[in-house]
């Protein structure tokens, strides 16, 4: 356990934000700078591209890690493979951010913004590395301050007041319930780190009611944030009133920093590992289980939802919580190689994920428009058409997890993790391929639409400009790598294989 | 003896301010039995030997939260006429809910184990404003540096807000 000097040294990207984010806090204040929207934008992009270099050229850790800061911060493999994971969102978010008309015409100076951007970037990684309960909550806290304000920064009317009041009301909901949950835990065992937790739980029997009384209380808030069946509610509304590239981004970071808080917690308190292929519960409550009924109802209802929405933002969304559903499959599965495939599913979902809401900003740029039915014959409209419309087949074919695609591959990893664990989840997994088939009925009415109808409605298409070459070759990139790791994955495989030290 | 005496008395205040708080139609004497309510439970930690957070409750939650209040009931305006009764219908379910957490709460304290003893942990470590000074720019500092940060963000986003009223 390392002291507060001593430990600046391990977080170099978290350091670097929050002095960046105070600097940029300061600039601010200059009426010139402030005005100048593109300097600010260019500054952040430079801000979190710094960060992401820091960390990627950070020392490697060895073993199981090391704890921070009198064990508030813990900095292993999981940790830094999801900081870098939640800081290329944010790299993608600024890069969305100047591509998307709504973020570049609607307000006049972006300095908050950036501001909350940064910020928020800097809750992320603090989430993914928290080891204590105190700092987990705070970092919670952190992300969803930041989220709420940049949910309710472009204002697009009524949907806009109406998305950042609901996040506001259901965070604050959850996380009041959530940090109930852990005053009773903190009775309970008598302490907020992670590791004496782990301790007491493995030493003494708590009384099931005991126990499950906080645990779903604490799980409420992490259901929020992952957008999980029961605590889903405010998830529509929100990706159809934030500013775009924020919704892109909401669907993936923060998410992903959701999963890590839902692993760290429970694999690191509530499991225990010899070495063997699956974790054995501590404490006497099978969250096995638990997670095993989340997960399936949290797809089925997601993909349910999704069937008949008429907005491509409120489908994505609720195909976004469907995933979520998927993904709680390996955290019910109780293995180490679950972490692993968590690693590697976020990984292929940030490409498809941002790749399809990459071609909504484009179209939206275009049309200024969200509704499916403005998709017809999309294909074959002149210029961009076949280009974009291809592209989002790539994407939500991908999302579908239909080979050659990297979705397919994520899915498979998914799987085999349920696999693992053994026959009492297989029911899961069946529950999941029919989620899967589902699925495909709301991803191919959008591609029925685009290449099946050739009917000429609504706007054309604007000819292709000297700027719009980075958003389309951004397009281009992120559907190369969405089929090269469906084919060839190894490089995912091998630093998804490091989340797992962890637990060592 | 004495001193159970004066928690029953703080304890029997406490639960009939609340309830007074919550019953009363107007809303500036819901905030002054909230007043009167804080005072109490500042009363239970001084019982307790956590004179800071005694303190603490009192400026921070008598002093600041409860004048914020007191401002959004003067701002807002509210019309004793439309007031009505404050039972309004969904009162069978929060009382349900009530009911629900209340229930927990007893079960835990007879089910439930806690092995730790609250008025010893307060001794072992020093209830204090230096104790707790020490904990918080020691093993805490981060979690304290972050919470700055928050506050913050907190500050960035109610400029951006208003700024945005104004504008349009």
């Amino acid at each position: 356990m390392m002291r507060n000097f001593e430990s600046l040294a391990y977080v170099p990207a978290e350091a670097f934000l929050s002095a960046f984010f105070l600097l940029a806090l300061v600039l601010s204040f200059w009426k010139r700078i402030r005005t100048n929207r593109s300097l600010f934008y260019l500054a952040g992009f430079f801000g979190i591209t710094i960060a992401l270099t820091l960390e990627l050229t950070a020392g490697r850790v060895k073993g199981n890690g090391a704890l921070l800061f009198y064990g508030m911060i813990r900095n292993d493999h999981l940790s830094q493979l999801f900081t870098v994971l939640c800081l290329f969102s944010s790299l993608f978010l600024f890069l969305f951010s100047f591509i998307s008309r709504e973020t570049t015409r609607k307000f006049k100076d972006g300095a908050e913004y950036v501001l909350l951007i940064l910020a928020n970037a800097l809750g992320m990684v603090l989430l993914v590395s928290s080891a204590n309960l105190l700092m987990m909550y705070l970092s919670l806290e952190f992300l969803s301050f930041t989220s709420y304000l940049l949910t309710g920064f472009v204002d697009r009317g009524e949907k806009t007041s109406e998305a950042a009041v609901k996040y506001l009301l259901y965070g604050g909901i959850a996380s009041g319930v959530m940090v109930y949950g852990l005053s009773l835990l903190y009775g309970i065992a008598g302490s907020l780190d992670y590791a004496a937790l782990h301790m007491f739980f493995v030493n003494n029997t708590v009384p099931g009611v005991t126990l499950a009384i906080p645990i779903i209380f604490i799980l409420a808030g992490m259901g929020f944030k992952i957008a999980a069946f029961p605590f889903h509610a405010w998830c529509p509304d929100v990706y159809e009133g934030a500013p775009t590239p924020f919704t892109a981004f909401l669907s993936v970071g923060p998410k992903a920093a959701g999963f890590v808080l839902i692993v760290r917690f429970f694999y690191q308190i509530f499991g225990s590992t010899d070495g063997g292929e699956i974790l054995t519960a501590v404490g006497g409550l099978d969250w096995s289980l638990l997670f095993a009924v989340l997960s399936a109802c949290t797809m089925t209802f997601g993909n349910l939802a999704a069937l008949h929405q008429k907005n491509i933002k409120r489908m994505l969304a609720y195909s976004s919580i469907a995933h979520a559903g998927y993904i709680l499959m390996a955290v019910a599965s109780q293995t180490p190689f679950g972490v692993s495939a968590i690693f590697f599913y976020f990984a292929v979902y940030f490409l498809m994920n941002f790749g399809a809401f990459l071609v909504v900003i484009l179209v939206s740029n275009e049309f200024n428009s969200e509704l499916i039915e403005d998709y017809e014959g999309l294909a074959w409209k002149r210029g961009k058409g076949a280009f974009l419309a291809s592209m989002l087949a790539v994407y939500l074919l991908s999302l579908t997890g239909i080979p050659p695609f990297a979705g397919f591959i994520g899915k498979v990893y998914l799987l085999l993790a349920v696999f693992q664990k053994g026959s009492s989840l297989y029911w899961l997994a069946v529950v999941a391929v029919i989620n899967t088939v589902i699925s495909l009925y709301y991803y191919a009415r959008v591609l029925q639409l685009m290449f099946l109808s050739k009917r000429q409605k609504g706007v054309t298409l604007s000819a292709m400009e000297r700027h719009h070459v980075v958003p389309y070759s951004v397009l281009a990139g992120l559907s190369f790598f969405t089929v090269l790791f469906g084919i060839y994955w190894v490089p995912i495989d091998h630093l998804s294989r490091l989340a797992v030290n962890f637990l060592k | 003896m004495l001193l159970k005496g004066i928690f029953l008395y703080f304890a029997a205040v406490i639960l009939l301010s609340a309830v007074l708080m919550i019953t009363r139609r107007n809303p500036v004497h819901s905030v002054v039995y909230m007043l009167l309510l804080f005072f109490h439970i500042a009363g239970v930690f001084v019982l307790l030997n956590a004179e800071f957070l005694a303190a603490v409750q009192l400026i921070v939650y008598a002093g600041a939260i409860l004048i914020l209040y007191l401002f959004v009931v003067m701002l807002l305006n509210v019309d004793k006429e439309k007031l009505g009764s404050r039972a309004h219908r969904f009162w069978p379910w929060m009382a349900g809910f009530g009911i629900l957490i209340a229930g927990e709460v007893v079960l835990l304290l007879l089910r439930g184990s806690f092995p730790v003893n609250p008025e010893l942990s307060v001794q072992q470590t020093g209830a204090g404003a230096e104790a707790l000074g020490i904990a918080l720019y020691t093993r805490y500092l981060i979690p304290f540096e972050i919470a700055s940060v928050i506050l913050l963000v907190g500050l960035v986003g109610a400029v951006m807000l208003a700024k945005k009223t104004i504008k349009e």
